[in-house]
This record gives structure tokens, C-alpha cells and sequence, in this order.
């Protein structure tokens, strides 16, 4: 392995020929800044290869012919030159961003920059812990000059700050570091190690002070205020540097002097790490200014992983390679994701202040182009942990770790900060993708056009594509080595780089990739997968299909519908309780976008995320404790619930899908939320079984199911928006299904199974006429429609079978449904249950009265004269389900046996078939000849009315018109408007939102604490000196108590 | 006399030093101007640097030089150690660093048209 004394050579002579050089030009110097940086990053690659291949093992290399104690050493071991490697990639990527820049500033920024890297990277690769004072030192003077590089005045002044604050850390480091000399004998820090002086409690005071300088300079809470505003102010690219590399070189420090820690050494590591991850992301949440913000993400990011360096060794986790696969990957994680979203505010703020570069005038004001928003997109959920990046693996294997550890509480904690994480990153990436704000970077409000970042978002791609490679291998490593988990990613990267086909061409392509992974995966789908993939995979194929209503490329759409259908698949043919969870957070996140795609889907598709990956993380712990104590299930069903949005935990689901696109809102209310279905039963199966599961739990969860079937219903009724009507109906039919699983016996499951299809084939066809419908109008609300029965007839037909079918009347199938769910209910002796059901079923005809009324009956509009019917894409869906709930519901038997053979695996047999006629132990159902009955009585009153009709008198559309009264406005007078009022008045009462204000509430409360929290950072550098020495003091005393 | 025992073991260039981080503290905390703070933590540095030249330092011993008056194999005895007073020159001239810098800094501001008051620079905050 190369000397890497050669590389601090080199670094050195190049800063102090720099000058000599420059006189050739300054691209040249530039060049030999970049050349030597590059040589560091290649050096380090040939270091890692060497070692990860074997051909060469960790290696001391000493100085000027001498080895420890008589002289320096410096280390080359994995995580050495991982991390040097790390800092060479960030240095190359903001050299490359500051390029502009430093050619106009003085030379001495181009210097600065240069000692900056070498001195992180002698940080890193030095024993001595003297000499680690010198690279200290080495890099903070040079970061002081680089901060102040191009002479802005906000980047002078938070400078200062930062100069007060490093030189009180350096102060302690050198108190420390000479009297670990004193009592431990050694400045190296390995025979400083098994040094016997060191234990005793001078030897402790004295690695306290070493200790305490190292943790104000990886900037803790509280006293990290004096980096938040350089952070905010100084050039981003400089920001990048100091999140990505000089945190890397800190937390590698750390890490090299944790031999030397005792236990109340790295009791208050772990305190204060995790202090700091929950309270910078407190704070962060407030933060209007994105660079301030990404600055209180990267503190926090950083206490974690320091917690996690200490805990390892308090508690044991894990055992050996615990801290490389967790601390080791979110660190990784935290660099790529924090440098390249650091790099990209600065090239969205060079680009804004530009007046934007040329664009065509048609696209959305304000946006950024697709490969910068997919590096932000990528960057952020990085960022926050998800799949399939680092940091992901490294979250789960830290949960897991823990609660095998029984450490419920620490868990409790890092997750629920995790979620403020989540929340206030990707709202700001919600803002970021809709425009809108100056939240992007400062001075970013009036962006005029696509942003075109060209060259400049380089940086950033080329850490996400670094992230996606990494993730990728970390899961590869974990033992996710089936291909067809992947599918989503895979299909994710290949539409969105086709994504300028043409649209019918990227939906050929979807559906073919959900037929592929339908194929591939055919043999692991047993009966009830089976059920499952055709709703799933179908269903996903089949929206994908009706996307070409719209015509156009409608970039965005189909990667990310397909992703989330082959993310559907993936779930279905999880085997480990990690592939799941893998399969489900990809699907949550590419639904989420999905979401966020809509027109005003910003707000929506926030509180989507936020509660979606708050019942993950219900799901994660349960899941990590495995079907062994009852609560464990518990925790999976709540998560379940919260995904299925049970009442009280609904709130994320009418804005969900009334804001997302028209077809997509179809898609998560009839396919996506069977998912939910299909792990709530799986976990019901293996929870049955478990020890300690209480009967009485079935019975609350069927409570819950009947409440939020009633309350769905309750809301619907209200609603003038038609896509909010269908929102909470989803809700409400959904209640029924949770209500029949709560049965937990075969006719409840057979229940739920043939209401969770039949759910899908009504809701289908209803949310895909009613795309049509909105097209076509061009509005959401049902009293501005009406009359489209002539203009629509094939809609028209399609939204009558389908409230046929959902409000569970004969002869469609709803009225098996409803007639199962009732024996089942009696036969279980759940008779209020039963009773609440039929009540919700009856408020149910009242909105699906309103639906088919309002829009097809009545006067047509004026202004809607020529509407014609919906496209074809729309159309040929909703016959072919026409067509199939029509068989269904002739010979319910094709859709029951096979349900009823998969609900015969989990429970003895209650329900059997005797011809056609369904049997249960209350009485029969036959559809077939519910069918015909029902047909014959139709035919007899259409004739009866045909024969009986004359001379009908048409009614034009305002003839109410009340005498002498003027309405506020023409819709008062229409029958459409408030079409429920005395319902409201007798009922109105229960559909106050009370689960949103609740949630509204608690949110206030975290944002108080955060916005308490944040009192702190006063602005005035003294207070931060305060801060850092009292925060050193408390340390102290506090280490004395331990 | 058991006071004056404590005080006699008292290591003088160790208290002192310790006097004048604490001196430095107190001013880089409460004097709001920049230079000030600049002077402030010199002084602090000047502490810092007196408590390592403490620690090399035994009294009753010579200066660590080896040349043919002293005898290699009882130098250890008889010598000071040499390593503090090594470490104290890099520190020295990193402390000078810093102060330059620091000035610079004040300077720059000064110049930019800021106030001479670290309060007057507190834009950035919560």
C-alpha cells in the first residue's frame, strides 16, 4: 500500500506552489487542487481494494524512520480508508461546485480548501493524539478561511461564531491531551490504551476533556449554535464539506479514542448523542430556511450515530461488525445524502439568482427539471432512512438490535424522532417538487421557470446514483438476494429514464412488467397470494392501463405506478420479516409520490407519509419481536390499522385520495389498501396461535372496523366533492373488512376476503368513471355536474353497478357480502355489531344516492353542453369489470369456492355449498337465483312503466324557484347543493372531525417543544461560547455522578 | 502549615496557567468586543500552553540535552521531559494561527461596515 505520508506531501507542497502557479492561470491551480484531491480519493479506492480482497492487511506506517512511542504513526485499516475515501469524494464534488467561484475569489480559498481536506484526512488516519490535535487544528484554521473565502458579510459573522467555538474545543483538547501524556505515559493512542494510568480517576478527567473537545466539535445539543448559522450562511459547498467530510473525520476520531473511554465516558455519548438527535430534529422541524434546516438534520444525524458507537459498547448489541453495518452505514448514508442535498440548494440558488436558464414556457412555473428533482427525491428519502437506501439497513438492524436488547424505550425515541425527521425533510422535498416557497434555498421565491441545473446538478446526481448503489449492497448483503424485490427500484429507474416516450408506450411497459412479475412469481403465490396478486398486480396493471386517459408523456406517472404495483407484488412474496418490511416501505414511499404528484397534493401527501410511516414503524418493532408475546401483534395490527386508515388514525386518507390524480386515487383506495388487508390477515393467522392473544382483542379490533365503517360512511354523506365522497367510502368499506376479520372464524374471513374483492371491483369502476367524469366537467364538485346520464351513458352504467354492488342490495354481488357479514356477525353472537352495520349500511345509500343523482340525473348544465363520454382507456376497464362482477354475481360460487378453500386452511369449515346456494349455519343464499328474480321484477316494472308513459314533461333546471327569495348564488338553488342539509342537522353532530383536531393538537405540541427548544440559538456568538462551556461543565458533573 | 504544605506542592507554572485559561474564559465570554475576544483568547492559549510546559516540567532536573557532559544511560533521571516542551511549540504557533485569523476576521467585518460588538452580528438565530 502507498505511504500515505506521500499524499500529505503532496497536499502540502501543491498548497505552497499554489501561489507560483497561479501565475499561469487559475484553472491550472484549480486543476492541481482537484488532481491532488483526486489522488487522495484514488489512493484510497487502491487501500479499500487492497484489504477487501485480501491482498493486504490494516498497516502502521511510521514517521521519519521511527514507530510508536518514538514517533507518529498513521493507520490505514478499513475504516481509515473508508473514510478518507469519503472526504475525497465530498472535497471533489464541492471543488467542483465552488469552481466558478474560487476562480474569481483569491487564491487563498483554493489553498484553504486544499489543508481542509488533508487536515480531515489526517484526522482520520493518525494514532497520535497530539498529532490529531494538529489535524485538528489544521482543518479548523483552513475552515475559518475557507468560510470567509468570498467575503460575504453573513458568512464572516457566523464565522466568528465558529472561531470562538473551536478555539474553547481546542483549549480542552490540549488540557486533555497532555495529561493523558501525563498519566497515561504515551501520546499514541494504542499504548496510551492498555496504559494502567488511565483508569484511575485522574486518567478519567483527564480523557474527559479529550472527550468533551471532540463532542462540541461533532456539535451537540445545545451547543451547536454556533455551527447552524455557518451551516446557513456559508458557501453550500462549504456546508457540504462540513456536514459531510469534517463529521466523517470527527465521528472517525471518536470512534479511534473510544478504547480509552469508560463507561461514564460513553454513558454521556449516548446521552448526549441522542439529546441531539431528538432535539435537532425538533428544531429542524421549524426551520423556514433549508440550509438551516439540513444543518439541525445533520447534528442530529450525527448524535445518533455517536449514540450508537457508545451504546454498542454499553450494551452490547450486535455483537462484532454492529457498529460498522449501523453507525458505519448511517454515517455513509448521512455523507452522500447531506453533501448532495448541501450541493444542491447552492445550484438551485446560482440557477434561481440567474433568473433561471432558458426553458420552454409550458411547463409549471418554478419547478425544477425531473434529474435534479430525482436527486432531491432520492437525496431526502436517503436522507430520512427509507428503502432502498443505507440508511434503511442500518435503521433496521439498529431497532433490531435494540429491542432484542429489551430496550423499548431507546427504540421508542429514535423512531419517533426519526418521524419529525421524516416529516419536515420531506415536506420541504413536498415544496421542492411543487415549486412553491422560498423553502428551497434563501433567496429561491420568485424561481420563473423549470429550473435547468445542467453541470450543477451533477454533484447531487452522482451521490444519489452513489446512495442507490449503496443501498443496493447493503440490502444485497443483509441476504436480500431475490431479484423480484428489486422489480420496483428496477422498474422505478428504467420508465423514469424513458420517461420522455410517449404515454401509451411507458403504460405497455408498465403492465408487461406487472405481468412479468405476475409470471415470475407464479409458483410462490398460493391460494390466498393468488387472491391477493390479481387485486395487487391486476389492479396495478389495470390503472396503468387507464393512465392513457389523459394523453401526453404525464411524466412521473408510470415509474412511479409501477414501482408501487411491483412493490404490492414484492409484498406478497416476502419470506423474511426484513423483506417485508422492505416491500412495504417501498411501497409506501412510491405511493407517497404518487400522492404528491397530484395537483394539490403537497399538504395531502405530507400527513400520507407521515402517518404512513408512523404505522411502519409500529409494524418495524413488532415485526422485530416476532410472534412470540402477544403485543408484538399488537403493534403489527396498529400499524396495520393506521395504513388501512382505521378511525382516529383516518386522517391522512381523504386528502390522500381526493388530492392525488384521478386515476391514482382509484388505484391506492382499491388495490393498494388491500395490502393492509392481505398483512393484517397473515398476521391474524400467525397470531392465533400465540400465547397470551386475548380473545377480547378481536373484539376491540371489530369495534374499531364497525366504527370506522360507520364514521366513513357518516363522512361521505357531507361531502360536495365527489372525490372526498369516494375517499371516505373507501374508509367505510374497509371498516367492514377489518370488522370481518375481527370475527376470526371461515365465514368471517370468507367475509372479508369476498368484501375486500368485491371492494376492489366496485370502487375500481366507480373512482375510474368518475376520473372520466372530472375530465370531461372539469370540477370535484357534484352540484356544478348533473345530467350527464345522455352524454355519459357508459359511465353512467358503470357508477350504477357499482352502488348497486357496494350498497349491498340484490342482485349484484354486495347484497353476499352484506348477507355473509350479517350470518357471520349472528352466528358469532356479535349482534350489536351487527346492529351498527346495518346502520352504516343504510347512511351508505344515502351518499350513493347523492353520487348517481347529482351527476348522471337532473338537468345537464349549460356550460357542460358538449361533454362527450370518457376515453376509451377509461371505458375498456371499467367493461371488463362490468362484465366480471355481472358473472360474479350470476354464480358467486366461482368467486366463494375459492375462497372458502383458502379460509378452510386457517378454520374449520362453517359455510358449505350445496349446488348454488350458499349454506351457513342460519339459512342459504343463492345468487344465481337471486338473480333471476331480481331480473324478472326489473324487466316487469320497465314494461309496466314503458306501457303507463305519456306525454312526460321535461323541467328545466332552475324552475325551483323559491317566490321573492334571490339566492346568494345560482348552486343555492340547485337540488345538488347541501343535498343532505336536515340529515346534518339530525346527524351533523358526529362527523365533526375530531380525529383531525386531535392530530392537529399533538402536532402543536411537538412543534412547541421544537419551537421552545430553539430559544436557545440566540444569534450572539458569546451565548453559544456560554452554551458550549456550560454544556461542558453540566458533562462533567454529570460524569462525576455516574 | 498544612496550608502552606498544600500550596508548597502546588505546581506554580500549573496554577498559573490554569489562572490565565480562566482569565481568558471570563473575557472571551463577557467582553463583547471582537478584538477583545481576540486578546481574550490569547490569553486563554498562553494558559493552555504554561499547564503543558507543567507537565514536562521536574523540578530539581536539567535541561534535556544530550550531548557528551550528560550521560546517556541516567538522562531519564536527571532530565526534564523533553516531549511537552516539543508539543508546546507546535501549540504556539497553531494559538498564532488562530489569533490572525480571528483578526482578520474582525477586520473584514469591521470593514464590511458591522459594528465593532459581537451582538451586532447575531442575524442568524433559532
Amino acid at each position: 500500500m502507498v505511504n500515505p505520508l506521500y499524499l500529505f506531501a503532496a497536499s502540502l507542497a501543491v498548497a505552497f506552489l499554489l501561489p507560483l502557479v497561479d501565475k499561469l492561470g487559475r484553472r491550472i491551480s484549480l486543476a492541481l487542487v482537484y488532481a491532488v484531491t483526486l489522488v487522495w480519493g484514488v489512493v484510497a479506492v487502491s487501500y479499500l481494494w487492497a484489504m477487501l480482497t485480501g491482498t493486504a492487511e490494516m498497516t502502521d506506517f511510521g514517521t521519519a524512520g521511527f514507530v510508536a512511542p518514538l514517533a507518529i504513526v498513521l493507520r490505514v485499516g478499513l475504516e481509515e480508508a473508508a473514510g478518507v475515501l469519503a472526504i475525497a469524494i465530498v472535497g471533489l464534488l464541492s471543488i467542483s461546485a465552488m469552481w466558478k467561484k474560487l476562480e474569481s475569489a483569491p487564491l487563498g480559498g483554493a489553498m484553504a480548501l486544499l489543508m481542509v481536506l488533508m487536515g480531515l484526512s489526517g484526522i482520520v488516519l493518525t494514532r497520535d493524539l497530539f498529532n490529531m490535535f494538529v489535524f485538528l487544528e489544521i482543518s479548523s484554521i483552513a475552515t475559518y478561511g475557507l468560510i470567509g473565502y468570498d467575503d460575504r458579510k453573513q458568512a464572516l459573522r457566523s464565522g466568528f461564531k465558529y472561531m470562538m467555538a473551536g478555539g474553547i474545543a481546542s483549549s480542552l483538547y490540549l488540557i486533555g491531551v497532555i495529561y493523558i501524556y501525563r498519566f497515561g505515559d504515551h501520546l499514541n493512542l494504542d499504548l496510551a490504551a492498555q496504559a494502567t494510568g488511565l483508569t484511575g480517576t485522574a486518567g478519567m478527567v483527564s480523557v474527559f476533556f479529550l472527550l468533551a473537545a471532540l463532542l462540541v466539535e461533532l456539535k451537540p445539543f445545545p451547543a451547536n449554535g454556533w455551527a447552524i448559522g455557518v451551516y446557513e450562511t456559508a458557501d453550500p459547498a462549504v456546508s457540504a464539506i462540513l456536514s459531510g467530510a469534517s463529521a466523517t473525520a470527527l465521528v472517525l476520531a471518536l470512534w479511534k479514542i473510544r478504547p480509552l473511554l469508560g463507561e461514564a465516558h460513553l454513558s454521556l455519548i449516548a446521552a448526549t448523542g441522542l439529546v441531539t438527535f431528538v432535539a435537532g430534529n425538533l428544531v429542524g422541524a421549524k426551520q423556514k430556511n433549508a440550509r438551516r434546516m439540513l444543518g439541525y438534520s445533520s447534528t442530529a444525524q450525527i448524535g445518533l450515530v455517536m449514540a450508537i458507537m457508545a451504546l454498542d459498547k454499553l450494551l452490547g448489541l450486535g455483537g462484532t461488525g454492529f457498529v460498522y453495518r449501523v453507525a458505519g452505514v448511517l454515517l455513509l448514508n448521512h455523507v452522500l445524502a447531506k453533501t448532495g442535498l448541501f450541493l444542491l440548494s447552492g445550484a438551485i440558488e446560482d440557477a434561481g439568482s440567474a433568473g433561471g436558464a432558458s426553458a420552454s414556457g409550458d411547463r409549471q412555473s418554478g419547478k425544477l427539471g425531473p434529474l435534479p428533482l430525482a436527486a432531491a427525491g432520492i437525496l431526502a428519502l436517503a436522507l430520512v432512512g427509507l428503502p432502498p437506501f443505507p440508511g434503511f439497513w442500518a435503521k433496521w438492524s439498529l431497532i433490531g438490535a435494540l429491542v432484542d436488547g429489551g430496550q423499548w424505550w431507546l427504540s421508542g425515541i429514535i423512531l419517533a424522532s426519526s418521524l419529525v425527521e421524516a416529516f419536515y425533510v420531506l415536506r420541504w422535498y413536498g415544496a421542492l417538487a411543487s415549486g412553491e416557497d422560498g423553502t428551497l434555498a434563501r433567496s429561491c421565491r420568485d424561481i420563473p421557470v423549470t429550473l435547468r441545473l445542467g453541470m450543477k446538478a451533477a454533484g447531487p446526481v452522482i451521490l444519489a446514483a452513489l446512495l442507490i448503489v449503496t443501498g443496493i449492497w447493503s440490502g444485497w448483503e443483509r441476504g436480500l438476494v431475490e431479484p423480484l424485490l428489486w422489480a420496483p427500484l428496477a422498474a422505478a429507474v428504467v420508465l423514469f429514464l424513458g420517461d420522455r416516450l410517449p404515454g401509451w408506450l411507458k403504460a405497455l411497459l408498465s403492465i408487461g412488467a406487472a405481468a412479468g412479475f405476475g409470471a415470475l412469481a407464479l409458483d410462490r403465490l398460493d391460494g390466498l397470494k393468488l387472491l391477493f396478486a390479481i387485486m395487487l398486480l391486476g389492479g396495478g396493471a389495470m390503472y396503468s392501463f387507464a393512465a392513457m386517459y389523459r394523453p401526453g408523456a404525464r411524466r412521473g406517472l408510470h415509474p412511479l405506478l409501477s414501482a408501487t404495483t411491483l412493490a404490492l407484488g414484492a409484498i406478497l412474496i416476502a419470506r423474511s420479516p426484513l423483506e417485508f418490511f422492505f416491500a412495504w416501505e417501498m411501497m409506501t414511499v412510491t405511493s407517497w409520490l404518487l400522492v404528491l404528484r397530484g395537483r394539490n397534493g403537497e399538504k395531502a401527501a405530507l400527513t400520507y407519509i407521515v402517518f404512513g410511516l408512523g404505522g411502519a414503524f409500529l409494524l418495524m418493532v413488532g415485526l422485530l419481536t416476532g410472534p412470540t408475546v402477544a403485543w408484538s401483534g399488537y403493534l403489527i395490527i396498529a400499524g396495520l390499522l393506521v395504513k388501512l386508515g382505521a378511525l382516529g388514525v383516518h386522517v391522512w386518507l381523504p386528502g390522500a385520495y381526493a388530492e392525488a390524480d384521478d386515476e391514482v386515487s382509484g388505484f391506492l383506495s382499491s388495490s393498494l389498501s388491500k395490502a393492509g388487508i392481505f398483512a393484517m390477515i397473515v398476521t391474524l393467522a400467525v397470531y392465533s396461535s400465540v400465547p397470551g392473544v386475548e380473545p377480547f382483542a378481536w373484539r376491540i379490533l371489530g369495534w374499531i372496523g364497525i366504527a370506522t365503517a360507520l364514521f366513513g360512511a357518516l363522512y361521505a354523506v357531507y361531502q360536495e366533492d365527489i372525490k372526498k365522497t369516494l375517499a371516505w367510502s373507501s374508509m367505510g368499506q374497509i371498516g367492514y373488512i377489518v370488522l370481518a376479520l375481527a370475527i376470526h372464524d371461515e365465514a368471517g374471513w370468507t367475509t372479508a376476503l369476498y368484501l375486500a374483492l368485491n371492494h376492489f371491483l366496485y370502487k375500481s369502476m366507480l373512482f375510474l368513471a368518475i376520473a372520466g367524469v372530472i375530465q370531461a366537467v372539469g370540477t370535484r364538485n357534484m352540484y356544478e355536474m348533473g345530467g350527464l346520464i345522455k352524454k355519459m351513458p357508459v359511465s353512467f352504467l358503470s357508477v350504477l353497478m357499482a352502488i348497486i354492488a357496494l350498497s349491498g342490495v340484490p342482485p349484484l354481488t354486495g347484497f353476499g357480502g352484506k348477507w355473509l357479514l350479517y350470518s357471520a356477525l349472528i352466528n358469532k353472537g356479535w349482534y350489536l355489531e351487527a346492529g351498527v352495520a346495518f346502520f352504516s349500511s343504510a347512511i351508505a345509500f344515502l351518499y350513493l344516492f347523492r353520487l348517481i343523482h347529482t351527476i348522471f340525473l337532473g338537468q345537464p348544465k349549460t356550460a357542460q353542453q358538449h361533454v362527450k363520454e370518457a376515453s376509451l382507456a377509461l371505458l375498456i376497464p371499467q367493461g371488463v369489470l362490468m362484465v366480471v362482477l355481472f358473472i360474479l354475481s350470476a354464480f358467486p360460487k366461482l368467486m366463494l369456492k375459492p375462497i372458502m378453500d383458502i379460509t378452510s386452511t386457517f378454520f374449520p369449515s362453517v359455510l358449505s355449498f350445496s349446488g348454488s346456494a350458499l349454506r351457513s349455519p342460519l339459512g342459504y343464499w343463492d345468487g344465481t337465483l337471486t338473480m333471476v328474480v331480481t331480473i324478472v321484477v326489473f324487466m316487469l316494472c320497465l314494461l309496466w312503466l314503458l306501457l303507463n308513459l305519456h306525454n312526460p314533461q321535461s323541467v328545466k333546471q332552475f324552475n325551483i324557484v323559491f317566490a321573492a327569495e334571490r339566492p346568494f348564488k345560482p348552486e343555492t338553488t340547485h337540488f345538488a347543493w347541501n343535498f343532505y342539509a336536515p340529515y346534518e342537522k339530525a346527524l351533523g353532530f358526529l362527523t365533526k372531525q375530531r380525529g383531525e383536531r386531535f392530530w392537529a393538537a399533538f402536532g402543536t405540541g411537538i412543534n412547541a417543544l421544537g419551537g421552545a427548544a430553539r430559544r436557545l440559538y440566540t444569534g450572539n456568538g458569546q451565548t453559544y461560547a456560554l452554551h458550549v462551556v456550560l454544556y461542558v461543565v453540566v458533562l462533567f458533573l454529570i460524569m462525576g455522578a455516574l | 502549615m498544612i496550608i502552606l504544605e498544600i500550596i508548597s506542592r502546588i505546581n506554580p507554572v500549573a496554577a498559573s496557567g490554569a489562572v490565565l485559561v480562566l482569565v481568558g474564559l471570563w473575557g472571551v465570554l463577557s467582553r463583547p468586543n471582537l478584538f477583545k475576544i481576540a486578546v481574550a483568547f490569547s490569553v486563554m492559549e498562553t494558559g493552555v500552553n504554561l499547564v503543558i510546559l507543567s507537565v514536562g516540567y521536574i523540578r530539581g532536573r536539567t535541561a534535556p540535552i544530550l550531548d557528551s557532559a550528560a550521560d546517556a544511560s541516567t538522562a531519564v533521571a536527571r532530565m526534564t521531559d523533553p516531549v511537552p516542551q516539543a508539543l508546546v511549540l507546535t501549540s504556539i504557533v497553531i494559538g498564532l494561527a488562530v489569533t490572525a485569523l480571528m483578526l482578520a476576521y474582525a477586520v473584514r467585518l469591521r470593514a464590511g461596515g458591522g459594528g465593532s460588538t459581537i451582538e451586532s452580528y447575531g442575524e442568524e438565530k433559532w
